[in-house]
């Protein structure tokens, strides 16, 4: 499958390591140099080095044939703007994207084709989860 | 686990990955004996194959089994560990392939291996008398060739390891990605590869040309490699429409494959704006007449051969293969020294081709120009330099130009020491320049030095010339630091 990764930081390069020694091929774009520098020694993909907010640079990351995009910034703003791009100016397919803030998943309501994984809304169902299978009794 | 541990992890998993390789050499060691479906009257040869091929495997397979004792989960390699295993699998490709020629033809070892360095480095300079040697040994030398040019680690990627990282590719003297991936990547290369050497013996076999001829030359034309079945290589046809086809494989082998695939992919314009491609071309353009006005009118006065003659030579020359149509001893000293210059500069990076390599002598002419036009601007101006490689703009830092320049001072300082070599057997300045810089360029191309009573020096010199030549220097170094420092280490922590 080809994947366009969009931000290179902790979350984006353990993806791209992963799914790059998986046998995907794998499009990594980010905007600052350093980093690529967390993408782990056996990704073999391409780097792209840019702001995602270009048309032209979703363009040369090749974003117009990915069959899946993920958008994994640190900026709420930013991911929702890309994932827009890529959904209206290049037609993707599918399009996972991170959320910070849980206030924002109700952006993507209504949106088809685009799934969101908010960090903070998993981390919490975990907890609760742990809880519950615990039985942890309120006294 | 501590630090001693992880090493000796990763030993074993370069034991494994070489071991794998090597077999792979067995099994391509086995191959020309399908030539015995057409010519079985060579079956007598077929013993020499026989036994160095099981050799070759079964040498692999100890090394194999020696390396899955280890059950340790596979880790990622490195460059330098990849280096280990790129200079250890050719080395053992290299003593297995000169087997056959030591038993079979009665070669010394210090000849079989002249000519097997020759054939898997892609160089072309050869020891055999091809009128006389059996058709299983011709078509093994092709063979080889064609397997170099991919090289063994693009094979071992393509097919046979389950590697996904960049540090096997690298160490071979590659760094193109075609695709995002590199298996995916070395899949493309193999397959674009296999697919013109397929064209090229098709257009031979229409040219001509024997089927036998056109396998073998088709093969080392594109792998850019110039092992002839006939003494007088291309030359022996004396057939225009060959020297075509030659011509165009040869180009074809010097592109570096991911040009090849922007091209095959339709973008024209992408493959013109290349740096190596505008290179390739302009100084095509402006050498031709230079020496065929300037120096080749007395021997060929006639304009049409002086231009097919001259342009066949400087293409083979470029581009490294080291097939001639022409005997180098009668030309003029100008027009080998031409020769000479375009044997330094080689091919294209990425591609089957020799040679310091287009891109690093485009890159260093591109600096200077740009070092004199900073000089000439506003103070305080900001610019980018940049150039065109493979489909997009390459901004050039400082850090790069350097690296470039280090390899260009290093190819010609083992340039020199090589042609030292030469000069105190006695051989004129010119010769030594001619015949070393086709060895390290990996051309083939010979002013007639090279030969069954060469002094063994010499052939020596020139068997580290090609080999050096062909993986590139550096990584040859890293591998012999890595495993000096590795040992050290090992042998300090016993326990």
């Amino acid at each position: 499958m080809f994947i366009v990764i969009i931000g290179s930081g902790r979350t984006g390069s353990l993806l791209a390591g992963n799914l790059s020694r998986s046998g995907h091929e794998i499009v990594v774009v980010e905007k600052r140099t350093a980093s690529f520098t967390l993408l782990p020694v056996d990704f073999s993909g391409f780097q792209i080095k840019g702001d995602a907010m270009e048309n032209d640079v979703l363009k040369e990351a090749g974003i117009k044939s990915a069959d899946l995009a993920i958008v994994t910034t640190g900026n709420d703003q930013v991911n929702y703007l890309v994932t827009q791009m890529a959904k209206e100016n290049f037609d993707v397919p599918r399009i996972l994207v991170r959320t910070i803030d849980p206030a924002v998943e109700d952006m993507y309501k209504n949106e088809d084709r685009v799934e969101i994984f908010s960090q903070i809304s998993l981390l919490a169902e975990n907890i609760i989860s742990k809880i519950d299978r615990e039985g942890m009794k309120l006294e | 686990m501590n630090y001693k541990d992880l090493l000796v992890s990763r030993y074993f998993l370069i034991f494994k990955y070489t071991g794998m390789i090597i077999m792979f050499a067995g099994a391509a060691i086995l191959s020309p004996l399908f030539v015995l479906f057409a010519y079985p009257e060579e079956a007598n040869y077929s013993f020499y194959f026989i036994s160095a091929g099981g050799l070759a495997v079964l040498t692999g397979l100890l090394l194999y089994i020696y390396g899955i004792k280890n059950k340790k989960e596979d880790v990622e390699l490195s460059l330098n560990e990849g280096s280990i295993i790129v200079i250890f699998s050719w080395l053992g490709a290299i003593v297995f392939s000169a087997v056959p020629f030591v038993s079979g033809l009665n070669m010394s070892w210090s000849h079989a291996v002249f000519e097997v360095v020759s054939g898997w480095t892609t160089t072309g300079l050869s020891l055999v008398d091809v009128t006389e040697a059996p058709r299983i040994f011709l078509l093994w030398r092709s063979i080889m060739q064609f397997f170099g040019g991919a090289g063994l680690a693009v094979i071992a990627l393509s097919y046979l390891l389950p590697v996904h990282g960049m540090g096997l590719y690298m160490a071979e003297a590659r760094s193109d990605k075609l695709l995002p991936h590199v298996k995916r990547s070395t899949l493309m290369i193999m397959r674009i590869y296999t697919f013109y050497t397929l064209v090229g013996v098709f257009l031979y076999y229409i040219s001509g040309m024997g089927l036998f001829d056109s396998i073998n030359h088709s093969m080392a034309a594109i792998s850019t490699g110039g092992f002839s079945t006939q003494a007088d290589s291309i030359g022996h046809y004396n057939s225009l429409s060959i020297e075509i086809v030659t011509i165009i494989l040869m180009f074809l082998g010097t592109i570096n494959f991911a040009t090849h695939y922007t091209l095959l992919k339709g973008k024209v314009k992408t493959f013109f704006k290349n740096a190596e491609i505008r290179f390739m071309i302009t100084s095509l353009l402006l050498l031709t007449p230079v020496i065929m006005f300037f120096s080749l009118d007395i021997i060929y006065p006639y304009l049409g051969e002086n231009l097919r003659q001259s342009f066949f030579q400087l293409v083979t020359a470029l581009s490294t293969t080291g097939f001639s149509t022409i005997s180098f001893t009668g030309w003029p000293a100008f027009a080998n020294f031409i020769i000479i210059l375009l044997m330094l500069v080689g091919g294209g990076t990425g591609s089957t081709a020799g040679g310091i390599k287009q891109y690093r002598v485009y890159l260093i002419i591109k600096s200077i120009y740009w070092e004199i036009k900073e000089q000439f601007l506003p103070r305080r101006h900001v610019s980018s330099n940049y150039l065109w490689r493979g489909e997009s703009k390459f901004y050039v830092k400082s850090e790069h130009v350097q690296r470039v320049a280090n390899y260009i001072i290093l190819y010609l300082l083992t340039f020199f020491v090589g042609v030292g070599i030469f000069t105190a057997h006695g051989y004129t300045l010119l010769e030594s320049m001619f015949e070393f810089g086709s060895a390290l360029g990996t051309v083939g191309l010979s002013i007639g030095i090279t030969g069954l009573d060469t002094p063994l020096m010499v052939i020596w010199t020139e068997i580290i010339g090609m080999f050096l030549g062909r993986l590139e220097f550096l990584i040859i170094l890293y591998a012999a630091i890595k495993l000096f420092k590795d040992g050290i280490y090992i042998s300090r922590h016993k326990n």
